[in-house]
């Protein structure tokens, strides 16, 4: 039975046990009984809105008066910050913290429970420079009670406290973005200066997230600091007729961007990785939709080794693995040796989906690719990073389970074993040198950190 | 703000019975879906200004709705990753009995809460990636990627049913 049957079969089962749900009388009946006990609770936000902020304000003065205004030192005893006010409202784009840089620098949590102005925290990305400096994009109930807002935080302990900052004032790809801009990554170059985008919106701040400007026009579904220098690719460019992709270089904080271009770009790609190790720099385009139908166009992988002032295309690296089987480039990692790994993905042609997959190395920029002469084992792996050329990492959900197990590699990717099995599915993983570690579930609470090269992890929680 | 409320009922009173068929798919269990229904719009009722500022009013509620089927599940206890999807249900009531005679509604029931979201969202209600993806409350890329394993779930283990001696996999 192919997936054509399967998908079919499965409609034809979903209308049919449908019909078994209940009538929605009684139910209309109950709900307008309960709700109607309770008035929207809008009502009485009138009076609430000045005398939310003016407890922000009595409560950021007492902060100031404590001396905790540091925001790049954390109080060694969680405060418990503010109720955030409503007032900070404007423009249809909320905020789940005040913007009151002051209070960005007291509104500490740890693991031990986020604080109430950032309840229901929902971390989407995560960013470190170095081993101990890090950024999370997240959502988190808004201030007015009403939703879910954009929240950042930025830990300077790898991840063992973590501070509020102020964020774009933009929503959350995937959230409700009925409302642009989104914004979806985040990444810093430094303590000051650092990138909040989505595929039709592109922040800047130079000040630490004290303020950011969005960017005109522009947007981003992969971007990636380089030195001095920042790289961006937008897949489809909505500017352009026939939604032309667009590959942009700017020097560092700076709002001129410098378009630059690639030769052989794949049509249809839909997703883009950049990684990046020193000055070598792997971008991969890859077209692949493994839900969508057998689309099997190849990825192409495009090297730099100075940062992005010139590139070499390289084309769809991943073999040829036999009749019936196609396999693609799914993401690329370039550890701190300067290895090139990519993982590919082994898709059944007649009935598309993945059966598994391998990992590539190259260990001289690019020149040429290694197979691993055991065909690597590795499974349908969805997530996947490098802490080195012979130390890798994968995730990978069988049988349709969803936690995610945790495969490692220490021979370039011949032979993989069982490292363990998380509790929740896995979203990404990344490593910030050959020994330092994290993975982030989906849950959005959850994540993981390693300081032996992926061999062992800590759970962790961000609330 | 009346005004609110009036769409509030008329909401309730029209959409209803498409909410309850989608989180009676979702949780298998008629009860459940009813519960379901209500938390969603109880919850959601004091903001419903705001679910009226969204473009589809019920593309906010069912994703509100398919969050709370998650976080339940989640609540309740983390679903048991099975090596392979069982070879039966467990029906708990005699309706569900009666729909296990549907072997495709039976495995459906045995996936992981989310792969079980996202196929319905996507084969009953026709959701593209990103609404499910808002939905769940992850990339659309992890959608696919659900979606995919949702259904070689369902096509290895109704292959099992067909032939239990023959394996599968690469």
């Amino acid at each position: 039975m192919n997936d054509h049957d399967i998908e079919t079969q499965l409609r034809e089962s979903l209308r049919r046990n449908a019909r078994r749900a209940p009538s929605g009388a009684s139910v209309t009946t109950r709900l307008l009984q309960r709700v109607h006990r309770r008035p929207p609770a809008h009502r009485w936000r009138t009076w609430a809105l000045p005398l939310a902020a003016a407890a922000v304000v009595v409560i950021t003065a007492i902060v100031i008066v404590l001396g905790h205004g540091d925001s790049a030192t954390p109080p060694a005893v969680p405060v418990t910050p503010p109720t955030p006010p409503t007032a900070t409202v404007a423009n249809s784009v909320r905020s789940p913290a005040a913007t009151s840089s002051t209070l960005s620098s007291t509104s500490q949590f740890t693991r031990a429970g986020a604080p109430a102005g950032l309840a229901n925290l929902h971390v989407r990305d995560v960013t470190f420079d170095g081993t101990t400096e890090g950024w999370a994009l997240a959502s988190a109930d808004c201030a007015d009670g009403t939703g879910s807002c954009l929240a950042l935080l930025r830990t300077l302990d790898g991840g063992a406290h973590w501070t509020a900052m102020t964020p774009p004032r933009a929503r959350l790809v995937g959230e409700d973005c009925s409302s642009p801009p989104c914004v979806g990554s985040v990444r810093f170059a430094n303590e000051q200066i650092g990138y909040a985008f989505g595929p039709d919106a592109l922040f800047l701040t130079t000040d630490g997230g004290r303020t950011w400007a969005l960017q005109p026009d522009m947007g981003a579904d992969a971007l990636d600091i380089v030195g001095d220098t920042v790289i961006l690719v937008r897949a489809v460019n909505t500017a352009c007729p026939d939604r032309c992709p667009l590959f942009l270089t700017s020097p560092l904080g700076s709002a001129d961007w410098t378009p630059f271009q690639l030769t052989g770009w794949p049509p249809g790609t839909n997703t883009v990785r950049i990684a990046s190790s020193g000055q070598r720099v792997a971008l991969l385009a890859n077209p692949l939709n493994i839900a969508g139908g057998a689309q099997k166009q190849p990825g192409a992988l495009y090297l730099s080794a100075d940062g992005g002032r010139h590139w070499t295309a390289r084309g769809e690296q991943c073999p040829y693995v036999g009749a019936g089987y196609t396999e693609n480039s799914y993401d690329v990692s370039v550890p701190s040796d300067g290895a090139i790994v990519i993982d590919c993905v082994v898709l059944n042609d007649a009935e598309p989906n993945f059966v598994g997959g391998i990992t590539i190395t190259s260990t001289d920029g690019g020149a040429h690719f290694a197979v691993p002469p055991h065909g690597g084992k590795l499974g349908a792996a969805s997530v996947f990073a490098a802490a080195s050329g012979t130390v890798q990492l994968a995730f990978a959900t069988e049988n349709g389970g969803g936690a995610a197990r945790l495969y490692r590699s220490t021979d370039g990717g011949d032979s993989w074993s069982l490292v363990q099995t998380m509790t929740d599915a896995v979203s990404s993983i990344g490593f910030t040198s050959a020994q330092d570690g994290w993975a982030m579930a989906e849950d959005g609470r959850t994540w993981w950190t390693t300081t032996d090269g992926g061999a062992t992890w800590a759970r962790r929680a961000f609330g | 703000m009346e005004g609110d409320a009036e769409a509030f009922v008329s909401f309730v009173q029209t959409r209803t019975p498409a909410l309850l068929r989608t989180a009676y798919l979702l949780t298998g269990d008629a009860a459940t879906a009813e519960e379901l229904v209500q938390d969603t719009l109880v919850h959601l009722y004091p903001r419903w200004g705001r679910v009226l500022e969204a473009d589809v009013p019920m593309a906010y509620v069912r994703r509100s709705m398919t969050n709370g089927f998650l976080n339940s599940r989640e609540s309740a206890g983390r679903e048991i990753t099975m090596e392979s999807v069982p070879d039966h249900g467990l029906p708990d009531t005699a309706a569900a009995q009666l729909a296990d005679r549907d072997e495709m509604w039976s495995l459906l029931r045995s996936l992981p809460a989310r792969q079980r979201a996202a196929l319905v969202l996507r084969y009953y209600d026709d959701l593209p990636d990103a609404d499910i993806a808002a939905a769940l409350r992850c990339r659309a890329g992890t959608v696919r990627s659900l979606i995919s394993r949702g259904l070689a779930s369902l096509r290895e283990a109704s292959a099992h049913r067909t032939n239990p001696t023959e394996s599968s996999g690469r």
